[in-house]
């Protein structure tokens, strides 16, 4: 029974916390229907009204940052318009820090406070740091899930099986001295941390449900259903409660999503590409998702708004994906990238949409913003962090926050992606996948460049990012990518420098593509080359052909005579055949005559002599070998040198 | 040809359409000349007829058996006559057979590819030398070990040193074919790093290397001295070959000045090695 360990010393502050004066107590009520919008819209009238900007009543864009070093842990305030640090107060943190509009609280570990090392809350002045309180947890086997702050501070613990019956109690503090103004059992301990919205809180549980409670009395007001997929967090906006699933997308809070599915007019869900990890929210049934973690730093950042249809959107259409050093823009319809921005060196620990921009602070302490719309870098300052300090995580309380400086000027796109592209970090090989993908779709030789380089396999990218960079070098028309064709086509296999020879099959049919005739000489040299496989040699003639290359007839013929009378050609007929094919499309005269010689010769492979034969026929080329003279003259009048 | 060759010679331009002429002229010309019967023969279908004409035109020496041998590879034949073709032209000393040689270089046949590496090797001519130079650099990188060999002992024969850079690369890798070439054209300035590469390549291949730049007359005594003495920290019996073989050669004249000190230190090692048995 919850109230069995409420008495045996929730809080550690012995009755007082839960039982004291002007506490009030209760059970869940059971006259609530799950879903129904009537109560769910007379539930938000309670929220409300929110103030624009930031929360602290200073209404200064702030961060609020766990720093960890060997000296010792502590919290620092500083300020986003200039990186000026308030206060820098040691001490370590244990939880995620909440803002509110004097002070805020963490959980502390009591150890450093002379205690036993159980949690306690930390309630700090905001304007110093200076600890205002400290309020013990629970004793007992009684877990915390988590806490929020908005105009109360409202926590959720739990006992018992999660899975079958236990217990849950809400309760809420008081901010002025960590004593217990209300808490709420709930009969079930499958609970998850709650959010604060105005004078509105919001509790998910048992999966499907979430409990909407008076802030001022903790008395249930209403239940929301999530139909279709587990409703796994709350958050409170400044423009009202969204929940939802983990990766399933989320529900703007309102009459028409108190049942929640997913053509709900308040469900958002945006498209995404298959690199990013599509997290709207952290699981906050885990304990553990009250504290800074990993999920912080590769996850998407969001915002909503509601459109002239009555529909939920996502603010601007624009969703915005944080990857430990990369920032991306994506259309949130299409999944289509709008811009992209790669964080030097260090990655960001923590990052939030302000509504304007997007604010984030680096593990070795850069606190920049980006603008939401263009990824353009907005502010930059370099935090003076103690000695071997390290950023653990970040609160941002900076609402409405759109930088301070001139919107720099951004590298193009494609430099910004090439970046991430070498990036040395091999651990995201989803993400180069999809910049070789992006980088693909953008024109010019850089692009060109790129994707050559990706083939070449020197930087060891991950075969799926090479397979890619394959399939659009094949069909990219870019006529100018000439001479970086070149360029990949005159490396060649060598034993001493370690090279590998040039994937030709890729690169044949991007000559083709891209209508690279000034290729052609460095693409048919490797018809002379010993390394050249049967297949390559085939696409190396198609490729002429394709282009009405005359000046690969040379290269072709000094192949077929190489190999007409090789037993190995027996074994590989397509190679010499598609040479033939070739140069009967392109030497004109001169080169029938050199294939009526080639099938007049005893020693040539029977496969080919009757290939070309059957092909000089259907040319209507068929006809008795000249002598010297005559071939000689054909080959003069049809240029070939 | 024009094209061709130059991404493979690094902007060399090939200087002839030789190989088209020479097919024209196998597809046209009726038989009159003094070389006709050779030539019927390398043409004809008779292999071993048409290995023995190439053979026998080998020992012409004349500009028109090297060019019957050149218009039959040019026009292609089967592998085992196109050896011996390129064998034969192996004595002819023309830089016609050039642009034949080179194409031959690029078969897919290694066999084909060293006898035409060294029948290039062989081509006397000031036009043709830096082609042929960077060509046998560049088959020092080949896929197949006994074509690097060919072409180690190639640029050692024609005492080129273009590619000793990577021949050292290809010591350091404990390839087999390149230590006597390179210890016949190795630097003075290379004798020291040669040294230390002792412990960390193959020891008989660098006894081979030490005792190929031991049969060196160039090489001032001193150096020697050091080849020696490297020599002497390899137990191996290559070492004592190597050892032998220079204690046993001749006196050269710049040996004498230095009171063969060289010498006698092999000597001295060998004896050691001796007793030590």
């Amino acid at each position: 029974m919850i109230s069995s360990f409420v008495n045996k010393g929730w809080g550690g502050v012995p009755a007082a916390m839960f039982l004291g004066l002007g506490v009030m107590s209760g059970c869940a009520s059971s006259n609530l229907r799950a879903g129904d919008t009537g109560q769910v819209a007379s539930a938000l009238a309670h929220r409300g009204g929110v103030e624009e900007g930031p929360r602290n009543q200073q209404g200064k864009a702030l961060a609020f940052l766990e720093l960890a070093s060997s000296s010792g842990a502590s919290v620092m305030a500083a300020d986003l318009r200039d990186g000026h640090v308030l206060w820098n107060q040691p001490g370590s943190v244990i939880s995620k820090i909440m803002v509110g509009r004097d002070v805020l609280v963490h959980l502390a570990p009591e150890r450093e406070q002379g205690g036993k090392g159980r949690p306690m809350l930390l309630a700090r002045e905001l304007a110093t740091g200076d600890v205002r309180w400290l309020a013990p947890l629970a004793s007992g086997g009684e877990k915390l899930v988590g806490c929020d702050l908005g105009d109360a501070l409202v926590c959720v613990a739990r006992s018992g099986d999660e899975l079958r019956g236990g217990e849950a109690v809400v309760w809420a503090i008081d901010l002025a001295n960590g004593s217990t103004r209300w808490q709420r059992t709930l009969p079930f301990a499958r609970v998850a941390g709650p959010a604060v919205s105005g004078n509105l809180v919001a509790v998910p549980n048992r999966s499907q449900f979430v409990t909407l409670l008076d802030g001022k009395n903790g008395e249930e007001l209403a239940q929301v259903l999530s139909r279709e997929t587990a409703a796994e967090f709350v958050r409170a906006e400044r423009d009202g409660l969204y929940y939802g699933h983990t990766t399933d997308g989320a529900f703007s809070l309102s009459a028409d999503s108190a049942l929640g599915t997913r053509k709900s007019p308040g469900y958002l869900h945006a498209t995404l590409p298959s690199f990013v990890r599509p997290v709207y929210g952290p699981d906050m049934y885990r304990p553990e998702s009250f504290s800074y973690s990993a999920i912080d730093r590769n996850r998407i950042l969001w915002r909503g708004e509601t459109g002239k249809d009555g529909r939920s959107h996502f603010r601007d259409g624009l969703v915005t994906v944080l990857n430990y050093r990369f920032f991306f823009g994506f259309e949130a319809a299409s999944g289509e990238l709008r811009w992209a921005y790669s964080q030097p060196d260090n990655e960001a620990v923590s990052a939030a949409d302000t509504g304007k921009s997007l604010v984030y602070v680096t593990v070795d302490g850069e606190l920049g913003a980006l603008d939401r719309a263009s990824g353009k870098r907005t502010a930059k300052h370099r935090l003076p962090l103690p000695a071997g300090a390290l950023v653990r995580g970040v609160t941002f309380d900076a609402e409405g926050f759109s930088g301070t400086d001139a919107v720099a000027e951004s590298p193009p796109l494609a430099d910004v992606l090439s970046t991430m592209l070498w990036d040395k970090d091999r651990r995201f090989p989803d993400l180069k996948v999809f910049v070789v993908d992006q980088l693909s779709h953008l024109p010019g030789p850089q692009a060109t460049s790129e994707l050559l380089r990706v083939l070449s396999g020197a930087d060891k990218l991950p075969p799926a990012a090479v397979q890619r960079a394959s399939e659009a070098l094949t069909t990219r028309k870019d006529a100018e990518s000439a001479d970086l064709l070149v360029a990949a086509l005159s490396e060649r296999a060598d034993v001493i420098d370690g090279k590998k020879r040039p994937p030709l099959l890729v690169l044949a049919k991007a000559v083709a593509a891209a209508g690279a005739v000034k290729a052609i000489p460095a693409l048919v040299a490797h018809l002379r080359r010993p390394e050249t496989e049967p297949a390559e040699v085939v696409q190396i003639a198609r490729a002429a052909v394709t282009l009405g290359a005359r000046e690969a007839v040379p290269a072709l013929e000094d192949y077929v005579a190489l190999y007409r009378a090789d037993p190995e050609g027996e074994r590989f007929p397509a190679p010499l055949q598609a040479a033939s094919e070739a140069i009967l499309a392109l030497g004109g005269p001169s080169g029938a005559e050199f294939l009526r010689f080639v099938a007049a010769e005893p020693k040539t492979d029977d496969a080919l002599r009757s290939h070309v034969l059957r092909a000089l026929s259907s040319e209507g080329a068929a006809k008795p070998t000249p002598t010297a003279g005559t071939l000689q003259s054909e080959r003069t009048s049809a240029g070939s040198p | 040809m024009i094209g061709v060759l130059a991404p493979l010679l690094g902007g060399q331009v090939a200087p002839s359409s030789a190989l088209a002429a020479r097919r024209s002229a196998v597809a046209g010309e009726s038989g009159s000349g003094p070389l006709e019967e050779e030539r019927r023969a390398l043409l004809g279908n008779n292999e071993a007829a048409a290995v023995a004409a190439a053979k026998k035109l080998g020992t012409h020496k004349s500009a028109a058996a090297e060019e019957v041998l050149l218009e039959v590879l040019a026009s292609g034949t089967s592998p085992a006559v196109a050896e011996a073709a390129l064998t034969a032209l192996g004595a002819q000393t023309d830089e016609r057979a050039w642009d034949t040689l080179a194409l031959y270089a690029g078969h897919r046949s290694p066999a084909l590819r060293r006898q035409a590496l060294r029948s290039l090797a062989q081509l006397k001519g000031a036009s043709t030398a830096p082609r042929t130079s960077e060509l046998l650099v560049m088959a020092l990188g080949d896929a197949d070990q006994d074509v690097r060999a060919t072409a180690a002992e190639a640029l050692a024969a024609r005492n080129d040193r273009a590619g000793l850079g990577r021949m050292m690369s290809l010591l350091r890798d404990n390839e087999p074919g390149v230590a006597e070439p390179l210890g016949a054209l190795v630097t003075p300035a290379l004798v020291p790093e040669l040294a230390e590469l002792l412990g960390t390549v193959n020891e008989d291949i660098l006894a081979n290397t030490l005792g190929a730049a031991l049969k060196r007359k160039d090489l001032a005594e001193q150096l020697r001295v050091d080849l020696v003495r490297t020599l002497a920290k390899i137990s191996s019996p290559m070492s004592t070959a190597a050892l032998a073989e220079y204690a046993g050669s001749a006196t050269g004249k710049g040996e004498k000045t230095e009171k063969d000190k060289a010498k006698k230190e092999a000597q001295a090692v060998l004896d050691q090695r001796s007793s030590s048995r």
